[in-house]
């Protein structure tokens, strides 16, 4: 009788065990899923941006987001930090026809997600056709609404120098 | 070779030493606001505080999840309101990544009234360096 309780409970135990593997696995999975939807939220604004397509890249913003700009001016010698809201804006140089491109792209990604709100530290090097223009990180703020990920804060760096091209 | 070997090496660590006085000072600063919490004092606060600072909320014991926003002036109003149980708030694992004059901080928190256990989740902030003192410009918060 012992003996049966004892694999009973040896038997549960296995079963408990799977379940949080289950459990953990399942979990593990949907991050690196959330991961990979948040770039390619990213990338498609960038899609966006080469391809002139402001449609494109509006559909990658939460209704609510900002942008803001941190740079350093070369003219008055002092960093600055530009907070206005300027989605449509942003939006509108995006759409204007160019003649050379804006092409900027990620030279890495760095992710953290908590359910529903993720941070995205993306260093990039964006040029202008092939002609490097600069560097910088940008510093992405997503929520996902839904299923989907979309950027409701943007701030970011530029500078001209130190860039690994 | 062993030269070579010796300098690489020693840029290594003096590159890690050059980001840790920066990473303490960024620490300093959200450990300045939730002092400013505990104590009701915007004068704590206003220093480390952007004036076009922006607050975000988000609320993960809704459902659907909200997103409340706050800025500078209500910020301050908050924290300069009277209470009966002060708000506590304790940080753990920061985690931080600088880029020249902009930083990102990510972490955990508990929340306490008094001594009471309210909510916990995740800080997430960003701070921006004008010229000497870093300075929180955006702060997106989970609750749960």
């Amino acid at each position: 009788m012992a003996n049966h309780l004892f694999n009973l409970h040896s038997s549960m135990k296995k079963v408990y065990f799977f379940f949080v593997l289950i459990g953990i696995s399942n979990s593990l999975i949907a991050q690196v899923a959330d991961k990979e939807a948040i770039k390619a939220t990213i990338n498609k604004l960038f899609e966006g941006m080469q391809k002139n397509d402001s449609a494109m890249a509006h559909s990658v913003f939460h209704h609510n987001a900002r942008l803001n700009t941190i740079g350093y001016s070369k003219k008055n010698m002092q960093n600055y930090f530009i907070a206005d809201d300027r989605v449509s804006g942003f939006l509108e140089a995006i759409a204007k026809p160019k003649t050379e491109n804006w092409r900027e792209q990620a030279t890495s990604f760095d992710i953290r997600i908590d359910k529903q709100m993720a941070q995205a530290w993306v260093p990039y090097t964006f040029h202008l056709g092939d002609k490097f223009s600069h560097c910088g990180v940008d510093n992405f703020v997503l929520f996902k609404e839904k299923t989907e990920w979309k950027i409701i804060y943007l701030v970011d760096t530029m500078r001209e120098e130190n860039c690994a091209k | 070779m062993k030269i070579i070997l010796g300098l690489i090496l020693s840029f290594f660590v003096f590159n890690s030493f050059s980001q840790t006085p920066e990473k303490e000072a960024i620490k300093k600063v959200v450990y300045q606001l939730f002092e400013g919490f505990e104590k009701n004092d915007t004068n704590i606060v206003a220093p480390i505080l952007h004036k076009k600072v922006l607050f975000r909320a988000v609320d993960l014991r809704k459902n659907p999840t909200t997103i409340a926003e706050s800025d500078y002036q209500k910020m301050m109003e908050g924290i300069a309101k009277p209470k009966t149980e002060n708000w506590r708030e304790i940080p753990s694992d920061f985690e931080i990544k600088i880029d020249n004059q902009m930083a990102n901080v990510w972490v955990k928190y508990k929340f306490y009234f008094g001594k009471k256990y309210s909510h916990k989740g995740i800080d997430n902030f960003i701070l921006y360096k004008e010229k000497d003192q870093w300075q929180i410009i955006y702060l997106i918060y989970t609750r749960r």
